[in-house]
């Protein structure tokens, strides 16, 4: 029977969890020694991306005057993973929010800070509609040069790569597990899944309901990854008595009420799923049905309602098919 | 002279007759009147109540209300979310496919 270390830790300002199987081949640290490596490796990677930190390499290129500003491999890395975010959502996984972010209360990490409850800024929600796209796309500014070891961008535009971060970071951990025979990277709710014991015996990940905590639903993933998006954790009041959450519309700046408080998305790669979780919230149950239909999802509604959407119970490589009716 | 006081006696006794049937009649007439209105007031119909009850009506006593309107807006609170995993911990799993506790994809 394999034996498979399991260990959970706090990083990104969010629960980390890494479990790794048996190595495939001689020579190949320990599944407890991978583990631990695995684990320095995301809090680096937390430490040099966060926008919370001032010495961060993040910090440090936002802070930059010039139009041309170095750049880490890491760094450049991250930012790609944000602009290929933007591509893919059409503009709404925007990573030059950090003024408007900022604006409305996130200018410093909320990890410590308990968030106030879902019902009642819901209940004090405008009426729902999508995001929009900002009519600017200020992020096709940003260019990246790997050659220079640079990011040229237009002083002043600042670049948030967290909103991609934590599937940014699964994919990485899980490409560098690939010689196990099973593993799972679990940043924050975003996790990549993999190995050759997944075809035998598929992970299952519960997805949690955000209004009630329950499990909703049961997926069966042989392989690939599950990314959730919600409103129920970073979300606060503002001064001004109103409620205000993380996740924006890039055309007013302001946080979004699409009609749903959650998301979850299935995808090839933890920043695909990511990035699908946060469009599909972003766009609403229309959008999100869009969204989701390639590789499957389910949404939470307003009310609590979850609507499965796309191939849960299709094949293929992803394998991902559900486990019971949903909740 | 000597016969006035003998032609006086017959005439008083058809007087006296005159007075006592008076008498009897205004009492007969009285208990008739009174047995009529202990009969009307026995059957409910008191002449007394109704032209009370006819007469023009008291204005109408006027009340102060003060309305006082509360709203209350009742949020039910979801149940509490199942706790997480305790930080930092590090444990072993045996078993080669199922984890220690159940892999769970969430908001963070």
């Amino acid at each position: 029977m394999n034996h498979a270390h399991d260990i959970s830790f706090r990083s990104m300002g969010s629960d980390v969890r890494l479990i790794v199987g048996a190595p495939l081949l001689a020579g190949l640290p320990s599944p407890a020694e991978a583990a631990e490596g695995e684990r320095r490796y995301i809090e680096d990677f937390a430490r040099r991306l966060s926008r919370f930190r001032p010495d961060s390499e993040l910090c440090a290129l936002n802070a930059d005057p010039s139009d041309e500003a170095p750049a880490s491999a890491l760094l450049r890395t991250a930012v790609t993973a944000g602009l290929w975010a933007a591509e893919r959502s059409g503009g709404l996984v925007d990573p030059t929010l950090v003024s408007e972010i900022e604006a409305v209360g996130y200018e410093r990490s909320k990890d410590s800070s308990a968030p106030v409850p879902l019902p009642l800024a819901l209940a004090a929600a405008p009426p729902a509609r999508p995001a929009r796209p900002h009519p600017r796309a200020r992020w096709r500014q940003i260019e990246i040069d790997h050659e220079r070891g640079t990011v040229r961008r237009p002083p002043g535009l600042r670049i948030d790569t967290g909103g991609t971060g934590k599937g940014l970071a699964a994919d990485a951990v899980a490409h560098r597990l690939r010689g196990y025979t099973r593993f799972v990277v679990d940043c924050g709710g975003d996790i990549a899944v993999g190995g050759v014991g997944g075809q035998l015996e598929p992970f299952a990940i519960e997805v949690e309901h955000p209004l009630t905590g329950e499990c909703v639903h049961t997926l069966r993933i042989a392989g690939g990854a599950v990314a959730t998006s919600g409103l129920n954790v970073r979300i606060w009041r503002r001064a001004d008595g109103t409620f205000a959450h993380h996740l924006l519309d890039p055309c007013s700046g302001e946080p979004v009420w699409s009609g749903l408080v959650g998301a979850t998305a299935l995808a090839p790669s933890a920043l695909e799923a990511e990035t699908l979780s946060k469009l599909a919230l972003l766009t609403g149950p229309d959008g999100a049905r869009r969204a989701l239909a390639e590789h499957g999802g389910l949404v939470v509604r307003d009310d609590g309602d979850v609507e499965l959407i796309g191939p849960l119970d299709g094949a293929g490589s992803l394998a991902p098919h559900t486990v019971g009716a949903p909740a | 002279m000597s016969e006035r006081p003998a032609d006086r006696r017959p005439a008083r006794a058809p007087r006296s007759r005159g007075a006592i049937g008076a008498i009897w009649a205004a009492a007969a007439i009285f208990l008739g009147v009174l047995a009529l209105l202990a009969a009307r007031v026995a059957t409910g119909q008191d002449p007394a109540l109704r032209a009370r009850a006819a007469a023009a009506p008291l204005p109408a006593r006027q009340v102060l209300v003060r309305r006082v309107i509360e709203r209350r807006v009742i949020v039910h609170l979801p149940p509490t979310a199942p706790p997480r995993p305790a930080q930092a911990s590090q444990q072993v799993s045996s078993a080669g496919g199922s984890a220690s506790y159940p892999l769970t994809t969430r908001t963070s």
